[in-house]
């Protein structure tokens, strides 16, 4: 690991975070991109830093040969994030042709129920027997 | 065992099935389940007194320690045979109380899976099975009690019902997850047989545990849902005032008493003093009411306030006296309860002012009222006077203020069943228009069910014999020692048996004078009224807690997704980083990097960063493409060629799409960003938390023995040198295949959105 891959990975979830935080469906589409960006590099940082590949009888000139379990496991990522990248701005293609606007609005449903206003049902007391003197 | 749970089930869903057709003979369909209980009690009763209770375990996550453990020992057997036995008598009743009526399968459903949910409270020896069966008797009680729910007093009264049994159960839920960190074990059989030393942690699991059963049992001061639920059809309220519902929290404390005793002083007191002010002021209230059902559901809380603090307090002698009247109050408060279904039934009212004549025209249920209140007010020659005679017995000896309450109480107890009997059996009060039967109770279960339980009360007052082994084991099974309790007819003259005719001569002496008895009530009661109740506190109560549901759910679902996604970001920041602080080691600082990683990064956190300023789409592609093929070019730093080029083949891709995509939506962001200040935060947070995350990774990261093994076996076991290409293709084959998969199926997924979008956008032009 070293401490500018790990900057750089902190930057990608910082601003992903942001885009991801927005109202604009391509930008959270963005966002999500960045974040899977600083992911697989976290994932990557774990082996031993520059390193040559790890290919039985390479020449790597001197470097260490680097974690080839990482590499599998982003090499997946990298392939899921396209397939999910390429859904997601599906999505977002559908709902503006549908909608006319990219932004997502806010729940009418939710918002009903966040201003509603419960009442309690309030019924007579249990009855109780006036005594008579 | 577990076969019983099953039966129950199944027999509502029969019901459900032919809800059609079965009409009121859904309850006989019911009938099933306590009838089966019944049966497999009385078959297993000899075993289990001997001493060996019935052990059955079924594993559900086995790995996970989640196993469905069942123990009936003599203490579960006593409840089982209650539960069953009043259950049968209440179901038969109720296929004869019950017009057929569309929802009246439904109701005999839910009540089954009720009778159901309580046997599986006293066989569970896990706490959380316990819990689950607790917890679908609070839902199935709130069916059953806002059954009229075009009724506001039932719906308000099941509400009640829920919401106080309910909290109170999630707080039992507290207690037995802090009980079980504490013993080891959720078992409650470990639990008692190894108790967890005192310590606060064991101190508030016990009081959130007898929080639980207060609200159960409706013990003060949490009593006032209990009236309330004589909303429910009849047959439901006999159940649950009698033999269930009620009875969970008794056996709760019961069944934990003596552990609870032994770890915390306080628990003894406690139990006493609830129990006794709620004695004294169910029977109090039970004395001004004028709906008979309702004088009843006092007398119930008034029952169970003895029952709480005898069984509740964990010593032999009072654990004795209190199983002993666990039976009688089943058997009378059960034939009680149908007596005032069969008189409402027939007469149309249950008002004590207008009931008139029922003693000549209903002498069958006048005579089973007869001999169920003379067992509930203790008169000798009943079982409950023998019952009553061994709480005494359990009581003389402790402190004189606990029996004279008692006996306070016991007073109260005979003046109400005098009011209840006189009530509604007597002459009608004048000015009221009286009421009678419209019709002759024909000699069906209206009849027999009630005479049936109320006529067990007086048999076992002439052989007690028959309950006494079952008091007896079920005391040791919980206390460990036998009470050398006794059940006779005649007592001798003990101590014990100059209580009971105290209370039965001043409560006859009250009965005899009601004018005056009536206006001492009504002299106190007027006193009393000032006094906060229960349900006026639960009236002031349920609009704030209403006000803080509408706040709650109004900030936590307000309907943007912005705020959803930062309210997952921060719990999903904040758990891991308070399970880490407050015990970090110092963490190692990584070497720098070489400087072309740092050229790298520069062009990624530029191009990155740019993403949030810029306006014009098209910008959004390059920049992004910057940031995709910058990643690439740290992988091939990093050692790895294939993800390198990898990456540089994806992106292309994605960048192609971006641009596709985004020349059909406008050309610029239009929309202002607002609440711009709390977004950052939580970004800023985010990216110090990875920063942190990654820091304590490699202060923790240690050899790589799965990265040597694969080096290793590349070549000899899949005869290839590129070992990530080995590992995708080979040692991990299905990990890929199901990589496939997923990428097969957003395939369809975006022909099956984009293609319909691409043509309505072609349509338009």
């Amino acid at each position: 690991m070293s401490l500018a891959g790990l900057l750089i990975a902190a930057v990608l979830f910082a601003v992903g975070t942001y885009l991801v935080l927005q109202r604009m469906l391509s930008r959270v589409i963005i966002g999500l991109g960045l974040m899977s960006h600083g992911a697989n590099l976290l994932i990557m940082l774990s082996g031993p830093g520059p390193a040559q590949p790890p290919v039985i009888g390479a020449d790597g000139g001197g470097l260490p040969v680097a974690d080839p379990l990482p590499q599998a496991m982003v090499l997946t990522a990298i392939v899921i994030t396209f397939g999910i990248t390429a859904f997601l701005l599906a999505l977002a293609l559908r709902s503006y042709v549908l909608t006319g606007s990219d932004a997502v609005e806010d729940d009418i449903e939710d918002r009903r129920i966040s201003r509603a206003k419960h009442t309690a049902e309030v019924t007579p007391p249990l009855e109780v027997h006036e005594v008579a003197e | 065992m577990a076969g019983l749970l099953v039966i129950h089930i199944a027999a509502a869903l029969a019901i459900l099935w032919w809800r059609g057709r079965v009409g009121r003979r859904a309850f006989l369909v019911g009938s099933v389940g306590p009838l089966a209980v019944l049966v497999w009690a009385i078959f297993q009763a000899s075993g289990i007194s001997a001493g060996t209770p019935y052990v059955q375990r079924i594993g559900w996550v086995p790995s996970l320690d989640l196993t469905f453990d069942l123990r009936v020992d003599a203490y579960s057997l006593a409840y089982l045979l209650v539960i069953a036995g009043a259950g049968v008598a209440i179901f038969i009743y109720a296929a004869r109380y019950f017009s057929d009526g569309s929802r009246v399968p439904t109701f005999a459903a839910t009540m089954t899976i009720f009778a159901g949910a309580m046997v599986g409270i006293v066989v569970s020896d896990h706490l959380l099975s316990i819990f689950v069966f607790w917890e679908l008797t609070t839902i199935t009680s709130y069916l059953l009690i806002g059954y009229d729910d075009h009724k506001a007093q039932a719906r308000s009264a099941a509400l009640h019902a829920a919401l106080i049994t309910g909290a109170g159960g999630l707080a039992m839920l507290g207690g037995f997850v802090l009980l079980a960190d504490a013993a080891g074990s959720y078992l409650i059989s470990d639990i008692v047989s190894q108790p967890p030393a005192a310590s606060t942690a064991v101190t508030v699991a016990w009081l959130l545990i007898l929080l639980g059963a207060v609200t159960k049992s409706a013990q003060f001061p949490f009593h006032a849902w209990l009236p309330g639920a004589m909303s429910a059809p009849t047959p439901a309220s006999a159940f649950l005032h009698s033999a269930t519902m009620v009875k969970a929290g008794i056996f709760l404390v019961g069944r934990l008493g003596a552990t609870a005793t032994a770890t915390a002083d306080w628990w003894q007191p406690v139990i006493l003093v609830v129990g006794f002010i709620t004695m004294v002021i169910g029977g109090w209230r039970a004395l001004r009411q004028t709906d008979l059902k309702l004088l009843l559901a006092f007398g119930t809380v008034s029952q169970l306030g003895f029952l709480f603090l005898l069984i509740g307090s964990g010593s032999a002698k009072l654990v004795f006296g209190g199983l002993a009247l666990l039976v009688a109050h089943a058997l009378f408060k059960a034939a009680l309860f149908m007596v005032v279904g069969t008189i409402d039934h027939q007469a149309g009212t249950r008002d004590i002012r207008r009931l008139s004549g029922l003693r000549r025209s209903m002498p069958g249920t006048f005579w089973t009222a007869v001999a169920a209140a003379a067992s509930m007010a203790a008169v000798p020659l009943t079982y409950g006077f023998v019952a009553k005679e061994a709480a005494f017995d359990g009581l003389v000896g402790k402190e004189t203020t606990m029996i004279a309450a008692a006996a306070a109480a016991s007073i109260l107890t005979v003046v109400y069943s005098a009011r209840f009997l006189i009530g509604a059996f007597g002459p009608h009060e004048p000015g009221q228009e009286p009421a009678g039967p419209e019709a002759p109770v024909a000699r069906s279960a209206l009849l027999w069910s009630p005479l049936v339980l109320a006529g067990a009360g007086i048999v076992l007052g002439f052989a007690p014999r028959l309950v006494l082994g079952l008091v007896d084991n079920a005391t040791v099974a919980v206390t460990g020692v036998a009470a050398a309790g006794k059940l006779v007819l005649w007592p001798g003259l003990v101590p014990a048996l100059g209580w009971s005719a105290l209370s039965l001569a001043v409560g006859a002496v009250l009965v005899a004078r009601p004018p005056r008895v009536d206006a001492a009530v009504g002299a106190v009661g007027t006193l009393a009224d000032k006094l906060p109740t229960g349900e006026g506190t639960y009236r002031r109560a349920l609009p704030a807690l209403l006000t803080f549901a509408d706040r709650s759910s109004g900030i936590l679902q307000n309907g943007s997704l912005p705020a959803y996604i930062a309210i997952i970001v921060l719990v999903a920041v904040a758990l891991p980083a308070a399970a880490v602080v407050g015990d970090l080691p110092p963490l190692t600082r990584p070497p720098g990097g070489i400087a072309l990683e740092w050229m790298l990064g520069a062009l990624i956190v530029g191009a990155a960063i740019s993403l949030v300023f810029v306006r014009r789409r098209f910008a959004v592609v390059i920049l992004l493409g910057g940031v995709g093929y910058g990643i690439a070019g740290l992988y091939a730093i990093l050692g790895g060629p294939d993800l390198s080029l990898t990456q540089l083949l994806v992106e292309t891709l994605a960048i192609a799409l971006f641009a596709f995509v985004l020349r059909h939506l406008p050309g610029t962001f239009n929309e202002a960003v607002t609440a711009r200040i709390p977004r950052i935060v939580v970004a800023l947070t985010v990216g110090s938390f990875v920063f942190a995350g990654g820091l304590l990774a490699n202060t923790f990261r240690g050899g790589r023995a799965v990265a040597d093994s694969y080096l290793a076996q590349a070549v000899p076991e899949a005869a290839g040198s590129n070992v990530v290409n080995v590992i995708l293709v080979d040692f991990r084959g299905f990990d890929t295949l199901g990589e496939i998969t997923v990428l097969v199926a957003a395939t369809l997924g975006v022909a099956g959105l984009a293609v319909p979008a691409l043509r309505m956008l072609r349509r338009e032009g």
